[in-house]
């Protein structure tokens, strides 16, 4: 007799009463809350396209938002899901009912109630983890592993007391998930906040993928074992299949978690072993997927026929696309073209929508129809099933495309920006894609809740008698081989030493190797963060800067090439939790420091669309008080932060400020509109470069102009000579915000220089009458000291100003200009007033004078 | 180092459950028993529902 045959018909049918109203609590939970992140999800991809949709407001920040949709799909969603098949398919694999129900009610009300819910009021109100799938406060984890725990006695414990021979494979995926998450969770969660830098990216690449792999993963393979054989009566296919599969994936999943910091400082050994495993983790997942679906063979029409077996086919069929793509992104050549990109979006979308969402549906459907009393839609379910599958396989062709351009871009020297606006199409793309899937769960809530009751009768839509497997005698060799019963335990106490190999190998050991490293590559001195700095550094982690800058320059030519020598371990090694980032949408930021002014940051921070036109960053105002010049103390904090991030390795020698900035001399370019294509070309690119701060008609008054000191050169008012205006956009200028645009090609560098040419239209140069020189004496005693005897702007206090004194043969102020800046100055450079010391005569005169300097192109 | 761990460890699991199943009398229905366990107990389960209405 089995188990369940041991139970009586009265006992069963009091087991199932117990577990339908938990099944119903988590269905209910799983549904709202997959809404709920659905709506956090798309929130997030109307802003990638349009950052201020929502208003600017901190709780509704890109950042932030995009935590809770993360942790919500994964703990509010699929863990409620899956925890409502557990109730359904745990007393029927252990032949035993579940521990308690008073227990059931606890879980709930601890995993939502106290972890989800309040885990996203706190991650919206500023309180949360920079780290991937670990973004929920420490707080809440504590309440997470809390309800792991008492899952643990919940869903474990009943089957310990049965025959663990008999354990069928659903039975050992749900038993490895849920202890071997309560093992890893703890550690790739609270080790980040207590290891730094290098080491801390250990574990938590670690939890990325022990995230999926040791509790997304099994949970839905283990459903798509139950589902798949008792919706279609057809035991799997080979169990034994079912076991090696089981035991590689509990092997390999954990050991895969450095694969997303491939080229980074984590010692190659260990970055080779995740790769190695990765590739094997596909080999596994092929060998599962081979068992599922030949299980299934010549049974198309019942697949058809079924939402639930339908929903567990198609996540099984995602489920090997998804990890052969996986196994691809680890393999180096791959990965160094989509790592940060779209494409591994797509991917992480394929693998928690696609592979674990349809099977938790297929499951949560398959429980559904079989729990007496719920209402059961099937008209519903298939409307789900094609929505969600069109929304999803849409959204991840899109983010796949995407990824290829952006990793193309990647590998140029183009602007980063230009990545960003290559982008948006595909972004609106992803952004519609939505709507189908939000549809789809609609469609999924409609299926059950609005259909017709499940009567006593309704249930097992497949009734396979009982008596068609009686007479499989299994143990016939029992007797001779009792040892082999004992064979589990011996491989259950394997399946810990898998999981604390790959701690050791992937987390411990790389820990001594990087810890090695920075005792033996470090500087003997580093700046710590100053107060200010580890404020504003908590700030940037709360505001999920992370996930769209990276703090890891790979080890790889475009990389460096783009953004200085690749990052070293101790670069961040005071850095905990690391944030280090698996994604680029901005640019990376490890060499921040000297980069940009303060004011431009500050000005990028408020409006990041002031100073650059294209951008589509979030706006930061809660950093202000009104207004780009009144940061509060969190936004200079912030600020702070940035321009310390790199600063070590800058000041030991190792690399040079980053920034766009050419070297040497600038190219020759062709500031001659030669065609009208050429004239729009330039107006254009002025329009999305430069109109931030220098205004839509370069009259120095963009949205950004008042927040900058030096403010914006209004660039109709002073004419450049042809070889001032190519070193101003090669190499900025100094002291300014004025950045260089040397990672412009040369083409458009051109095009831009004549645009600008012709914007002092009316400023012509002065001749050298007796008249016009009558100032000299003035200039002498009192100008050239800075700008030098000839106006060359090479006086002998030039070299320590910064921006340096302006050089008059090569820049032509119009009088109006030169009138202005002798009267006022010029803020934020080394040019005072002159009123207060100078007649309005004398300052005229001056004026007059050193519009003579200007010599043109003959001053090259 | 940890390469060569990983493939020792996966070649040692594989090799170890297929020796197992090729050469140790009655592993093979002793591997494959739960599936007609599971089997049986969800057609039970069905029978007794059955019975219930």
């Amino acid at each position: 007799m089995t188990h369940a045959a041991t139970m009586s018909r009265d006992q069963t049918a009091t087991v199932s009463a117990v577990e339908d109203n938990l099944i119903r609590a988590h269905a209910y939970a799983a549904l709202a809350m997959v809404v709920i992140s659905a709506l956090f999800g798309i929130t997030v991809a109307i802003k990638m396209n349009w950052p201020g949709f929502l208003g600017d407001t901190a709780q509704l920040t890109w950042g932030r938002v995009r935590y809770a949709h993360t942790q919500g799909i994964f703990f509010g969603w699929l863990s409620n899901a899956f925890i409502a098949f557990l109730y359904y398919g745990v007393p029927r694999l252990a032949g035993r009912s579940v521990s308690s129900r008073s227990l059931g009610w606890v879980i709930f009300a601890v995993w939502n109630l106290v972890a989800v819910v309040p885990g996203w009021a706190l991650l919206l109100a500023g309180y949360s983890q920079p780290l991937e799938w670990a973004e929920f406060p420490p707080i809440i984890d504590a309440a997470i592993i809390l309800g792991m725990l008492l899952m643990v006695v919940q869903f474990v414990v009943p089957f310990f007391r049965a025959r663990m021979s008999d354990l069928y494979v659903s039975g050992w995926y749900f038993i490895g998930g849920i202890t071997f998450t309560l093992l890893a969770y703890p550690v790739g969660n609270f080790m980040p906040e207590f290891v730094s830098g290098a080491e801390g990216a250990a574990y938590s690449g670690l939890w990325i993928h022990d995230a999926v792999g040791l509790w997304v993963t099994p949970m839905a393979v283990g459903i798509a074992y139950y589902v798949i054989p008792a919706a279609s009566g057809r035991p799997i296919w080979s169990h034994f299949l079912s076991m090696i599969g089981f035991w590689l994936l509990f092997f390999v999943y954990p050991l895969n978690g450095l694969h997303h910091y491939i080229f980074s400082s984590i010692p190659m050994d260990m970055q080779k072993g995740a790769i190695v495993a990765s590739v094997y983790l596909g080999v596994a997942v092929v060998i599962v997927v081979i068992n599922l679906l030949m299980t299934l063979r010549n049974l198309g029409g019942k697949v058809a026929a079924d939402p639930a077996l339908r929903f567990v086919w198609l996540g099984v069929i995602f489920y090997v696309a998804v990890s052969l793509q996986g196994s691809a992104q680890a393999l180096m050549p791959f990965n160094r073209f989509v790592h940060f990109s779209d494409w591994v979006i797509g991917h992480s979308h394929l693998a928690l929508l696609g592979f674990a969402s349809f099977i938790a549906i297929g499951g949560m459907l398959y429980a559904w129809r079989n729990t007496v009393g719920a209402r059961y839609n099937p008209h519903m379910a298939t409307w789900s099933f094609w929505l969600l599958t069109f929304g999803l396989l849409a959204m991840v062709l899109d983010l796949t495309i995407a990824g290829m351009v952006q990793g193309q871009l990647w590998q140029g020297t183009g602007p980063w920006i230009d990545s960003v606006e290559a982008s948006r199409g595909y972004w609106v793309t992803r952004t519609l894609t939505g709507i189908p899937i939000l549809l789809g769960f609609f469609a999924l809530i409609g299926a059950m809740t609005m259909g017709q009751r499940i009567g006593q009768n309704d249930t097992h839509s497949i009734p396979t008698r009982a008596s068609k497997f009686q007479d499989i005698n299994v143990y016939s060799h029992a007797g001779r081989n009792a040892w082999l019963r004992g064979a589990y335990a011996v491989t259950g106490i394997a399946g810990i030493g898998f999981f604390a190999l790959s701690f050791l190998v992937l987390a411990v050991w790389p820990g001594r190797e990087v810890t090695a490293t920075i005792a033996r590559t470090s500087p003997e001195t580093l700046i710590a963060y100053t107060e200010s700095e580890a404020r504003g550094r908590e700030i940037y982690g709360r505001e999920g800067c992370a996930y769209c800058h990276s703090q890891m320059i790979r080890a790889l030519p475009a990389d460096e090439q783009r953004f200085g020598p690749a990052s070293e371990a101790w670069e961040t090694a005071q850095d905990t939790p690391q944030m280090w980032g698996t994604r680029r949408i901005g640019p990376d930021l490890s060499r921040e420091a000297g980069r940009r002014t303060a004011d431009w940051q500050f000005a990028h921070l408020w409006n990041p669309q002031s100073v650059v036109p294209r951008s589509n960053m979030p706006s930061f105002p809660w950093l202000f008080n009104g207004s780009a010049r009144q940061p509060t103390q969190e936004g200079i904090d912030v600020v702070a932060y940035l321009e310390s991030l790199g600063r070590n390795r800058i000041l030991a020698g190792e690399a040079a400020r980053s920034g766009t900035a050419g070297r040497g001399m600038p190219p020759e370019l062709i500031l001659t509109a030669a065609s009208p294509d050429i004239a729009a070309r330039g107006r254009d690119l002025f329009a999305a470069n430069c109109s931030g701060c220098h205004g839509a008609t370069g009259e120095g008054d963009g949205p950004a102009a008042a927040a900058l000191l030096p403010h914006p050169r209004n660039l109709t008012q002073v004419r450049l000579s042809d070889a001032r205006i190519a070193e101003v956009l090669w190499k900025g200028v100094e002291g300014s915000a004025m950045p260089g645009w040397s990672d412009m090609p040369v083409a458009d560098l051109s095009a831009l220089a004549a645009y600008v040419k012709t914007l002092p239209a009316s400023v012509e140069s002065e001749p050298k009458t007796a008249e016009a020189v009558a100032g000299a004496g003035i200039y002498a005693a009192n100008c050239a000291l800075c700008h030098g005897a000839n106006g060359a702007g090479d006086g002998v206090s030039a070299g320590v100003l910064a921006p340096p004194p302006s050089n008059f043969q090569t820049e032509l102020p119009s009088m109006d200009y030169a009138l202005g800046a002798l009267h006022n100055g010029i803020p934020g450079t080394g040019m005072p007033r002159w009123d207060t010391r100078l007649s309005d005569a004398e300052i005229e005169s001056v004026s007059r004078y050193v519009r003579t300097f200007y010599e043109g192109e003959a001053a090259q | 180092m940890i390469v060569n761990i990983i493939v020792i460890c996966v070649s040692l699991i594989v090799a170890g459950f297929l020796l197992l199943r090729l050469f140790v009398p009655g592993a093979r229905d002793w591997f494959e028993a739960p599936k007609y366990r599971f089997m049986r107990d969800n057609a039970e389960q069905s029978d007794c529902d059955d019975s219930k209405g």
